[in-house]
Formats: C-alpha cells, structure tokens, sequence
C-alpha cells in the first residue's frame, strides 16, 4: 500500500509496525476455512510470544517495580 | 516431495498483475479465478505449513514477522491496482481446486465484502495517556503527622490517579466518536499493553477507521478538531482494509 502523503507531522511517514500489522493480520482480514489456519488459540499465543520477546529486549533495571501480570490478553 | 501448498492472500474484483511479486517463504504469486472474483494465491512448501508445524512456527517471532510481512506486502501491491479484501494470516489449501472451491462457496461473502471496502482505505489511530504527576499533593513532601494523615494522603493519590484513568477513558471514547463520524466504519482493536508499545503511556485507545478515499481529508481534519491536549495521539495508514473484510455487527469490538 502507498505511504501516506505525510504533509502534517501526525501522519508521519514510518515504518508499519509488527505490532499494528499483526493487529490487523491476525485480528482482521477475512477468515476462510482453509486446510490449515491459524486457530484463535494461536492468536492469543502470538500475542503471549510478543511480550515475552519485548520483555526480553527490554533495558533492565531502570528502576521500575515489577509491574503487575496484566492477566491473560483479552 | 510433497507438492506445495496454497497460500492465499487476498481476494479482488479484477486481475490484479502479480508478476514479479514475491510471496510468503519466497514462493511466486498468482492470480487465481474463482467464480466472478480472483483469488490472490501462491505456493509455499508442504513442510513448513502443515498442523504439525504451524503452532511451533507461531511461536517463531522471526517467522511470524516475516510471514506478516511478506503477506502484507503482497496484499499492499494488489491493494494499489484494485479493490482487495485480505484473508487472514496463513489461509493455506492442499492445492487450487479446494482453494477455489472454498472461495466459490463463499462467493457472496467476498463480493459483499469487497463492496464494502471499494474506494476505501483503513487507518489507525491511537491514543495514549501521559502520566500524570507522580504526587496530587501539590508537592507537598511534609512528613504526615499521623498514621491516618498517612492513609488519608495515600487514598486521595489513588482516587486521583483513578480519576484521572477514568477521563481519559472518557476523552478517548470522545475523540473516537467525533473521528468515527467522518468515516464509513470504525472498529477498536485491543489496546496494547505497554511492553508492546514500548511507551510509557498507557495505551487507552486502538482503533481503526474506513474511510472514503476521497474524504480522507476530512477525515484528518477531524482527528486534528478531536485532538487534546491531554492524550497523546498516533495516526497509522493508509492500510488495506484489514480491520474491515469481515461483517460485524457492532463499532466497537475492543
């Protein structure tokens, strides 16, 4: 898909992020029964994979108390 | 070997040109009849696609970046010659024949849909809300006098920051009501949790928005009217129309 045309600081041209795709990807598009799909189970292990992995990227150590567990997603 | 299987990606009013398109996994990308519609379809290998392999790939962040992507990419390209409606990530059929039998039951599905999106582009915005002060007390740092001087303190710095959790949610709900009416369709995705966004705002709106292609200028001259001061705001697209190729009933799924 074309970039935005970007003329206002808000709609800034950037990179489409993993998260946003993913959003769409698994969240949107229209669902076929196919011979293999991704089951909503999966989903919510995308979702699980992610944090862990930013999680894990994440400097450590700034100071910040553990925050709590958000509980499972959804 | 088993033969490869099929992949697809989107499915559109017109033939789109596929030439030279690069699919998921590498795999080539064809443009595949089905009924009146055509069908976005490509090859990718039996092994890596299978019920045994796909949770494990799941799991795979390089993987599932990397099939996001290419996908994305290849529904980006037919996107910008012809109406699309995109499938959901690995929609994958033992061959051609069960692809274009699936779609050819689905038939009025997929033209309603894409009917729905002809002429119309996606786009996201978000909404963020800065942290507040990290004391209501003005600043006041005194010791408290007592222990229920303490508690009293205590309690007013949580019903503040509630408080101050419970207008954003307002003002969020606001500004997506002003930015829904100048688009066909709105829909809320779930607001991400903070060690996706990387932010250390809370995310307190995720939303996506089907607009007129030829109205998006109103409709960011509505997302700069909805604006405040207190909400930090990200605008995403032009997407494909993702968040809009299935019928639902109700605005507001998050």
């Amino acid at each position: 898909m074309s970039r935005p045309d970007g003329q206002l600081g808000l709609f800034g041209d950037k990179e489409v992020a993993l998260v946003d795709l993913l959003d769409r990807l698994l969240a949107g598009g229209v669902v076929l029964t196919g011979d293999l799909t991704i089951s909503l189970a999966g989903v919510d292990l995308v979702r699980v994979s992610l944090r862990a992995l930013i999680t894990s990227i994440a400097p450590a150590g700034d100071g910040e108390p553990a925050r709590q567990d958000p509980g499972p997603p959804g | 070997m088993t033969p490869p299987r099929i992949y697809v990606y989107a499915v559109c009013a017109g033939k789109p040109d596929t030439a030279g398109l690069a699919g998921v996994s590498g795999g080539t990308v064809e443009a595949l009849p089905c009924a009146d519609l055509v069908a976005v379809v490509g090859e990718v290998p039996a092994g890596e696609f299978s019920t045994e392999r796909i949770d494990d790939h799941l799991q795979d962040l390089e993987w599932l970046a990397r099939t996001a992507r290419a996908h994305h990419d290849v529904v980006g390209a037919v996107g910008a010659q012809t109406a699309v409606v995109p499938l959901s990530l690995a929609t994958v059929f033992h061959d051609r024949d069960r692809a274009r039998q699936e779609m050819e039951a689905r038939r009025d599905v997929l033209a309603a849909a894409l009917g729905r999106v002809r002429g119309r582009s996606e786009w996201g915005l978000k909404l963020y809300r800065p942290a507040g002060p990290a004391r209501e007390s003005g600043g006041r740092r005194d010791r408290p006098a007592s222990g229920s001087e303490y508690l009293r303190r205590r309690r007013a710095e949580v019903d503040a920051a509630r408080s101050r959790e419970d207008d954003a949610d307002r003002a969020a709900a606001a500004v997506h009501d002003a930015v829904a009416a100048a688009a066909v369709d709105a829909r809320r995705h779930r607001v991400h949790d903070e060690s996706l966004t990387g932010r250390p705002e809370p995310m307190v709106l995720n939303a996506a928005y089907l607009v007129d292609d030829d109205r998006v200028a109103d409709w960011r001259a509505a997302v700069e009217g909805a604006a405040t001061g207190d909400l930090v705001m990200e605008v995403t697209g032009p997407w494909v129309p993702y968040s809009f190729a299935e019928a639902h009933g109700s605005g507001a799924a998050g």
